[in-house]
């Protein structure tokens, strides 16, 4: 398992403005979709239904989330950050909300001996998550296997995923990935050059564009993967859990291609209403998802 | 054509090679062989079921037998084959057929999958192990009272075998009902200006004139991300998806590549994925079994 330093300089970067992703304030105001500020209040709801009293979060950032977790819920919430400028910000936002900053600590997720001595000084938890972590990680069993490490038996298992389903929606060059190289993959090459040449004519080919920084560590620049929700759930059962079940956020409710020439205020308002939906269709509608699951 | 015993017959009715090769002739008539590689999945769930056969040979009962092409297969993989259909022409032709095969021609009755009074003749027959049902649930009017009758025509711990359209399917075929899929099922209540860009823009994507309508009533088509959900609330247990009818790519190139498209669609028959099969499969069957104690 490995994470590249680049992902680790991204965090850093991004770590001052972290917070506002999920201040209520800035739902309507932010231009970029709020997603992660409905990530988290389903989360701190899939907590409060399984009667979790102890929380570990992998890649916690600056620790607006266990904020919020600690504040709804009132339970001991811990976690780790590689990020050592995330972890700096998220002591002093732990300390200016009368939590012990102690709770956050800097650990690289991909170093094993570094995880094991965090698991063995703070034992096992009733809930495990990691948020917007696995796109940047290498090798998924050893990830997974990881968080399992800090979870009780009957405990309970988040993680979130970018998903690759969504391609399924988006019309565009990610579409065109999704068909070829996984669905058909197997199909020889004349047969694959004839749907490329009618997935061209209908699909926006050239878009999504590459979300990048000045500093060449952008989203889209550094390792963030996509995942199958099929084949990722088949890995966490691998792994001894099972009653798996999906809670998806980040609704589109249209092509993201059009979400310019539509009134942004109509578009958001869309957006947000799905976002209350528990159905199957957040597989195709959103663009990321979270495996909810028990260890065995 | 004389009496034959039940063994001397489940012989004759074994594959033979021929007929094995015959499914990959690109020029054999009839089309696509997805009910071969359905009956394989369910030949193969009924030998991981292991019937316990002291009392004789399992029971296999098929709704909507129609010409009664599935009557050998099932025969001779040792079951004793019953069937129905409310199509009294299919009924005559079925029946002929078990005599063809030297089989009782009065195990096929007419009888209506949403009337249980015209099941109650099968009563008197005891209970089956398992029920099929392929290409009935998407003409159903009533879907809950049909499933509700299959389950009664079981034993305890018997399994059904029901075939169904795949919804998914229309997330690879860029046509008609890509449009309708994802404008109702996926955004059907989305509405103003939104649904207005997005039904805009499907229709300069997609070829919505294709496959026209049916002149008759249009097919069902269900969705195997929530079929379970059905099957559970008509009383069944331990529900399992089978995908079948692989596409190697979007079914108008069906006819343009001929050869190659069947042969690549039959080889994705086998593929392992445990997931493509959702989106290139037009078919897939539901197995469910009813509790062994209700």
């Amino acid at each position: 398992m490995k994470m590249s330093g680049n992902v680790k300089i991204h965090y850093d970067g991004s770590a001052p403005t972290y917070h506002e992703q999920y201040d209520p304030e800035l739902v309507w105001k932010n231009a970029e979709y709020p997603a992660n500020f409905f990530r988290i209040q389903k989360v701190i709801e899939i907590l409060r239904s399984k009667g979790a009293q102890s929380v570990y979060e992998f890649g916690a950032g600056e620790a607006s989330p266990m904020v919020r977790i600690h504040e709804e819920l009132g339970i001991r919430v811990e976690g780790n950050d590689l990020s050592p400028e995330m972890v700096r910000l998220g002591k002093e936002n732990l300390t200016a909300h009368n939590i012990d900053p102690g709770w956050l600590e800097e650990v690289d997720v991909t170093d094993l001996d570094a995880l094991a001595a965090e698991r063995d000084r703070l034992g096992e938890f009733d809930a495990v998550i990691a948020l917007g972590v696995i796109p940047h990680v290498e090798d998924d069993m050893a990830f997974v296997e990881a968080m399992s490490m800090f979870l009780k038996p009957g405990g309970t298992l988040i993680l979130q995923f970018r998903n690759s389903m969504f391609s399924m929606l988006t019309f565009n060059r990610l579409t065109k990935e999704l068909i070829l190289e996984e669905l058909l993959v197997d199909v020889p090459s004349d047969i694959q050059e004839v749907v490329a040449q009618d997935l061209n004519a209908r699909l926006a080919v050239d878009k999504p564009p590459k979300r990048t920084r000045s500093d060449g560590h952008g989203y889209d620049e550094i390792l963030s993967k996509f995942h199958n929700p099929f084949e990722l759930s088949e890995l966490v059962k691998s792994l001894g859990f099972h009653d798996l079940g999906y809670r998806w956020y980040n609704f589109h409710p249209a092509y993201p291609m059009l979400a310019g020439s539509i009134d942004s205020k109509k578009y958001r308002e869309a957006q947000i209403a799905l976002e209350a939906d528990v159905s199957w269709r957040g597989m195709f509608l959103c663009s990321a998802g979270m495996i909810i699951a028990t260890k065995s | 054509m004389s009496k034959k015993t039940d063994d001397e017959s489940r012989t004759e009715f074994s594959m033979t090679h021929d007929e094995y090769q015959h499914l990959w002739d690109a020029d054999s008539e009839g089309g696509y062989p997805a009910n071969h590689f359905a009956f394989r999945q369910v030949i193969s769930s009924l030998r991981e079921a292991q019937i316990d056969r002291k009392s004789g040979a399992p029971r296999l009962l098929e709704v909507g037998i129609g010409h009664g092409n599935a009557i050998s297969i099932f025969s001779s993989a040792g079951y004793d084959v019953w069937g129905f259909d409310n199509d009294p022409t299919m009924v005559a032709k079925s029946q002929g057929k078990f005599q063809d095969l030297g089989l009782p021609a009065s195990r096929v009755k007419w009888g209506d999958v949403e009337d249980s009074l015209s099941l109650s003749k099968f009563d008197t027959e005891g209970g089956f192990d398992s029920v099929l049902a392929m290409g009935v649930l998407p003409h159903v009017t009533h879907e809950r009272v049909a499933l509700d009758n299959m389950r009664q025509l079981l034993n305890p711990g018997g399994t059904v075998f029901v075939e169904c359209r795949n919804k998914l399917f229309s997330l690879v075929t860029f046509n008609r009902f890509t449009y309708e899929f994802i404008m109702d099922d996926l955004l059907g209540d989305v509405l103003g200006p939104v649904r207005d860009a997005a039904d805009e823009f499907l229709k300069s994507r997609l070829d919505t004139d294709i496959p026209a309508r049916p002149a008759g009533h249009e097919p069902k088509y269900h969705n195997p991300l929530t079929i379970d959900q059905t099957f559970l609330d008509a009383g069944f247990t331990n529900i399992q998806i089978m995908p079948f009818h692989y596409h190697a790519a979007m079914p108008r190139f069906e006819k343009p590549l001929a050869e190659a498209f069947r042969a690549e669609s039959i080889a994705l028959e086998n593929e392992p994925s445990g997931w493509r099969g959702l989106f290139l499969c037009s078919a897939f069957v539901v197995q469910a079994q009813r509790p062994v104690t209700e």
